[in-house]
């Protein structure tokens, strides 16, 4: 059996395959950011010419994708119209009435305006009540002239949100049915069936935004699953979304809004399989790329998951995997601020021109400038050799940029900006753990991304983190993580209903609905998936709440709704430090079916291959108490499974470079990853 | 004092960043009443021993919170574990400016030694006195709004006095929402007290006081420095109005005389009107005029937080006791903000005057209503309060924002506020034509239609800016005043006071708030056409409004811009005669309106 895992990053698309008995195969490909698929279809030509994959061969084709995300970032997604109940035009623009800063001068709207404007905004008559009756019945005409307005306005697809919709779907399944027959090109989305939860805002937005990627996606996919079959693969198209799980392109197509986070939830998935492999289920992976780093926390083998995300600062009401992305990266640049304290990132050198150790013209002292000053980086065999670092030229930059100006010498500013930095990565370490009132120091810390274990021993001693797992491609884990996803399918509805007295069968009426759904989405996967996982959860608050948790409910306990109490009580306390006795509700009830995945990346054992000690003593600055110290250098291919090394350590590969300190050790494991430890465990 | 480098510094400094909008994250997600939860009215900070502010929600209210706490249990009586709470304006001396904010305060040590505070307070749903929600436009004394309590030590080494909060929570016709929200605010307090531990422990005592200085410290050099860049020595006055004082026809001025001589600067509101018989006193500690100025000067920085550090940098701050802002007990302060907003607009008067206009329109008094509903079948009384957003001042280089609640506080969905009070909320639009037309045009308020779905009810309103809208500036036109109408366009259309109590309405009845918008900032006729005919386009103005204050013609049947009759109106209108404008062009300060 062939599987394959295809994820497209900003620079690189990275392809692994999989094959039964043998080793894993792993290329990056350019990526090609005007149409992203032809980079995936050069992928699958390099299978079959490099590798020698027999297209018909493969079983399963997993892709993860930026096309979503790049749409929104980059204000490309389809021109849309918004169909609205009579009276409520203007929810989108309005949003919360909020603004974060009162007194800037010059702010962005804080609404996804640009989905939407004005114009292109219709109200129809129509009303539910608050409990989903109906007071004022759909305008059946109104609904044609309004999109009819819309399409002569060059609208390619149309949102609709109705109040109270989430309570009772019927005028929107109504005015899609209209739209349908009357404009069979427009593509529809309807907040009922995207985010069938309360608050119109936040459902407007989610719904609009669904809408406005839906023909890019579709488009995208639908070249995609074209070009493959054409080159012979016969497995359907299978897409990674935020959530964490994959799904067939074609049910992709119809809610793209949820593929916001495809890629960062790949790496996720990679993390649980390489910390699985390690044998821990607790692990927090860290991301560390060139311009931001993605932090994410799996607790006993489950990656944590959010309700509500957030893209470009506005929110999208769907379930994805809670990645704390921040802005500090390798290319991140060190600043000064007005008063001169000293600033690492959100601005980025980006790849091009990159950090000044890049040599391509880089004006700005990056991380990676600073990680060459310290020694860290060795300039001859960056990126595996590909890349020469102008070791005088990250000196230079440091020194003009934040020494000079702060009176330190290059040294010490270049450990000042990796502290600055380090601290910035521990903070967003700390958002995800502690305030979940989850203990990082209980945690195995995965560094991930060109830079991560560039930092994992720094960090791991801020958070009093004892252990550190390499993976073995720490660049590739997201593709890697696309071969390990289950097949998974997710389906909610609104209960707002008090838990006292509530009858348990009116639960179970509704759960057995929702899992009818997931089973039907679940029939057009294909590949054998036997015997689903069924979840389900509730949303839970105190009477009174505005904001939820999301409990396990366990139809199968003895009293199912007694212990969703008891557990949600568990988890307030947890996360907030306080509960009480008094009355809760349920708000949402969600059904979720799993099928598949995998807990190893390869059959194939590890050999290792060359010399494992490097030739070339350096001297490498770990903080300003103490002397440089002289740090063996190992080539991460050539150490064998078993073996064990001490630090001061350098450990270099051709994607990474892990630093390991003094009074830490490392182990290779049979699978390859390297563990490294605190001394004294 | 070690020398402690500044990247620690700096790291110290986000690290009591995060531990506040922590601090804020949990007061957001499990407090109970709909004002915090949904509409966020709350603020949280840490300070220092001594009680200077350190770092804080980025809101320009008092910053005086600790010291009635210190002088009534000195530092040293004072013990971990303890928590202190109180909502006393005149014993607090404004530290706190109405009494539904509710103040809580931890005392934080290390080893032994108390070295910062946290505090949080948050808006509390009921806490008794004449009408529901404790805030009326009808009071005429402060023991009408509710139940005061002075400095008051609620834990003592962790103990609960719950003789006292017993005693407190009887006082509320809501009791179990203002226990909830109770709750929720000390654990923000708790929290924060956890993660200074946890930062002392991190970094080591001295470092962290050290930290505080340097914050302080910060705030007070980026204050100074641009004060000295951006306002030239002299004397600058202004005056703005409110509207009432609800329960008189009167208006009241605010007047600022801001004088720089020699880098020292003066704050002088000594010529502000007497106080009022209504709400809307408002006790001004010297630290809100200090935030204002600070927060809005140093706004291209966004490094610099809002502490005490701004309150070094300007010298004196005067105000003349029986005044509107220095107002003798027992003056009644519930609607304090109205006359807290024209403080505001007259710094920014000011600042406009030195910077030959470079300063923000005025923006308009946020809107709330109190909606007291009583159901004849289940006999359940309901309480709607709903603040609902304004225009907001256009800027130098940018329009106003639109439909905004002044201090950064959320609107209550329409689905919430269906499924939890008896209204039916039937419209929710901008509100077109409200922005102040100018090169950059004011934002626009909101139109709110709710329906009386209940067999009795009666509502309060809180609408300012009808009989003075907010200013334009630097050419630009004030913006467009609101009105509240009960069942409009039928025959039974009937304006309500916009300032005002116990108004009764019957089941059916259609209540229709329209909000003002806020002020213009340059002449209109330098707004580019293009960006007029969008602003038709999308709503926010009429075709009126862009033949008639925009001199911008547009064709009737395509909306496309006459070019050549644009051209020819605007050369024909009269451009701005005045730096500041209020129905007409002004220069100097605005005389009041005569009373009607």
């Amino acid at each position: 059996m062939t599987e394959i895992g295809v994820d497209i990053g900003g620079t690189f698309t990275d392809v692994v395959c999989r094959r039964a008995g043998a080793p894993l195969q792993i290329v990056k490909i350019p990526s090609t950011r005007a149409d992203p698929s032809v980079a995936v279809l050069r992928s699958v030509k390099h299978m079959v010419e490099t590798w020698g994959v027999d297209p018909a061969e493969i079983a399963r084709f997993v892709h993860g994708t930026t096309v979503a995300t790049n749409a929104v970032i980059e204000r490309k997604g389809a021109r849309i119209g918004l169909l609205t109940t009579e009276g409520f035009k203007d929810v989108l623009e309005i949003g919360r009435q909020m603004r974060q800063a009162m007194y800037d001068l010059v702010l962005e709207p804080e609404t996804p305006v640009f989905l939407a404007p004005g114009r292109f905004r219709k109200e129809v008559p129509e009303r539910l009540d608050a409990e989903g009756k109906v007071l004022v019945p759909l305008d059946q005409a109104a609904v044609v002239a309004a999109v009819r307005d819309l399409v002569e306005d060059g609208v390619e697809a149309v949102a609709v949100c109705f109040l109270f919709s989430f309570l009772n779907p019927r005028h929107e399944q109504r005015a899609r049915d209209l739209i349908e027959e009357n404009f069979p090109d427009l593509m529809v989305s309807l907040s009922c069936e995207v985010d069938p939860a309360f608050r119109e805002y936040e459902r407007t937005a989610v719904t609009a935004f669904d809408a406005y990627v839906k023909p890019v996606i579709d488009r995208y996919l639908e070249r995609l699953e074209g070009g493959i079959a054409e080159a012979g693969v016969s497995a359907p198209l299978q897409v990674m979304m935020s959530r964490g799980g994959a799904a067939a392109s074609s049910i992709v197509r119809q809610r793209p809004v949820r593929l916001f986070l495809s890629g960062p939830a790949a790496g996720v998935v990679g993390g649980r399989m390489v910390g699985k492999a390690a044998g821990t289920e607790d692990v927090i992976t860290v991301d560390v790329g060139g311009t931001s780093c993605d932090i994410a926390l799996i607790a006993a083998g489950k990656p944590m998951i959010r309700q509500e995300g957030r893209i470009e600062g506005f929110p999208v009401r769907v379930p994805m995997v809670d990645v704390n992305a921040i802005g500090a990266g390798g290319g991140s640049i060190a600043w000064l601020d007005g008063a001169g304290g000293l600033k690492v990132g959100p601005q980025s050198a980006g790849s091009e021109p990159g950090p000044a150790c890049y040599g391509a013209g880089g004006e700005a002292a990056t991380v990676t400038d600073a990680s060459v000053v310290l020694g860290y980086l060795n300039p001859d065999y960056f990126a595996g050799g590909a890349l020469r670092l102008d070791a005088d030229a990250a000196r230079a930059v440091i020194e003009r940029e934040i020494a000079t100006p702060l009176g330190l010498t290059v040294e010490a500013a270049a450990l000042g900006i990796h502290r600055v930095v380090n601290a910035q990565m521990a903070e967003g370490i700390r958002l995800v753990s502690i305030r979940q009132g989850l203990d990082p120091r209980l945690f195995t810390l995965l560094p991930l991304g060109g830079a991560g274990p560039v930092h994992a021993t720094a960090l791991a001693r801020e958070l009093g983190i004892r252990r550190i797992v390499v993976p073995r491609f720490p660049g590739v884990l997201s593709a890697a993580g696309l071969l390990a996803a289950q097949v998974e399918h997710e389906v909610s509805s609104a209960f707002p209903r008090p838990l006292a007295g509530l009858d348990l069968a009116a639960v179970r009426g509704v759960l057995d609905d929702l899992d009818r759904q997931c089973a039907a989405l679940m029939a057009h996967e294909s590949g054998g998936l036997s015997d689903p996982r069924v979840l389900h959860f509730a949303d839970v608050c105190y009477i009174g709440q505005s904001y939820h948790l999301e409990v396990p409910l366990d139809l199968a306990a003895d009293d199912p709704l007694r212990a969703l109490y008891r557990d949600f009580q568990v988890a307030h306390d947890r996360i907030y430090g306080h509960s009480t006795d008094a009355p809760a509700q349920i708000v949402n009830l969600r059904s979720v079916h799993q099928a598949g995945g995998s807990d190893r990346l390869e059959d194939g054992a590890y050999r290792a291959n060359g010399e494992a000690v490097m030739p070339g003593m350096r001297r490498i600055l770990l903080s300003e108490q103490t002397e440089p110290v002289e740090p063996a250098v190992f080539d991460r291919a050539a150490l064998p499974a078993g073996h064990r090394l001490t630090g001061p350590a350098i450990v270099e590969q051709a994607d990474t470079t892990t630093v390991i300190e003094p009074g830490w050790s490392a182990t290779v494991t049979e699978a390859g990853d390297l563990i490294v430890e605190r001394g004294d465990a | 004092m070690q020398n402690v480098d500044t990247v620690t510094l700096e790291l110290i400094k986000g690290a009591i960043r995060s531990a506040r909008s922590e601090m804020e994250a949990l007061i957001d997600r499990t407090s109970m009443s709909p004002f915090i939860r949904e509409k966020k009215d709350y603020f949280t900070a840490i300070f220092d021993k001594a009680g200077n502010l350190v770092s804080s929600t980025n809101l320009p209210m008092a910053g005086n919170l600790i010291d009635c706490i210190l002088e009534q249990y000195p530092a040293e009586t004072m013990l971990p574990g303890d928590l202190y709470w109180y909502n006393d304006p005149y014993a607090s001396r404004g530290a706190v400016s109405h009494m539904p904010d509710m103040v809580f305060v931890a005392p934080i040590f290390h080893d032994g030694k108390l070295f910062a505070f946290a505090e949080a307070w948050g808006h509390l749903w009921d806490i008794g006195g004449m009408m529901p929600g404790s805030i009326s436009p009808d009071a005429t004394e402060t023991f009408q709004e509710g139940i005061l309590m002075p400095p008051t030590r609620v834990y003592r080494g962790g103990e609960l006095n719950e003789e006292v909060f017993r005693v407190f929570i009887r006082n509320s016709r809501f009791p179990e929402i203002v226990k909830g929200d109770v709750k929720a605010i000390m654990a923000a307090c708790r929290l924060g007290k956890k993660r200074m531990e946890e930062i002392v422990e991190r970094f080591g005592h001295d470092a962290t006081v050290a930290a505080f200085e340097f914050m302080m410290d910060q705030s007070e050099a980026a204050l100074r420095k641009a004060l000295d860049e951006k306002v030239p020595d002299g004397v600058y006055s202004f005056r703005d109005y409110l509207d009432s004082d609800a329960v008189t026809e009167q208006s009241y001025g605010v007047h600022l005389t801001l004088s720089k001589q020699n880098g020292s600067v003066s704050f002088d509101f000594s010529a502000t009107d007497d106080q009022a018989k209504g709400a809307v006193n408002f006790i001004m500690d010297q630290s809100v005029p200090k935030f204002m100025a600070g927060l809005y000067l140093t706004r291209d920085d966004p490094n610099i937080q809002m502490n005490s550090g701004f309150l070094r940098a300007i010298d004196e701050v005067k105000t003349r006791k029986g005044s509107l802002v220095d107002p003798v007990y027992p003056a009644p302060l519930g609607m304090r903000s109205h006359t807290m907003i024209r403080v505001n607009s007259a710094i920014f008067g000011t600042l406009a005057q030195a910077t030959g206009g470079q300063a923000s329109a005025a923006s308009s008094c946020y809107v709330l209503y109190y909606l007291s509903s009583f159901d004849r079948a289940s006999g359940a009384f309901e309480l709607c309060i709903e603040g609902l957003a304004v225009g907001f001042g256009a800027r130098p280089m940018a329009d106003g924002i639109d439909a905004v609640y002044y201090v950064a506080q959320k609107n209550y969905p329409v689905e919430f506020a269906e499924m939890e009070f008896g209204v039916q909320i039937e419209g929710y639009r901008m509100h077109t034509d409200s922005g102040g037309p100018g090169r950059y045009r004011g934002g626009c308020g909101i139109v709110r239609d709710i329906r009386v779905i209940a067999d009795e009810a009666t509502i309060g309103l809180r609408l300012d800016n009808v009989k003075y809208p907010a200013w334009g500036v630097n050419g630009g036109q004030s913006g467009r005043s609101g009105r509240v109408v009960v069942n409009p366009g039928t025959p039974e259309e009937r304006e309500l006071k916009p300032l005002s109590d116990r108004n009764v309405l019957k089941k059916g009845d259609l209540v229709r708030v329209t909000t003002s918008g806020g002020g213009g900032w340059g002449s209109p006729l330098e707004r580019p056409m293009e960006q007029v005919r969008d602003d038709v386009l999308d709503g926010f103005i009429s075709n009126d409004s862009a033949r008639d204050d925009y001199g911008v013609v547009l064709d009737e049947e395509s909306g496309e811009i006459d070019v050549a009759a644009t051209e020819a109106r605007r050369a024909g209108m009269a451009g701005a005669m005045g730096m500041f404008h209020r129905r007409g062009y002004f220069d100097g300060l605005e005389e009041a309106e005569a009373a009607e």
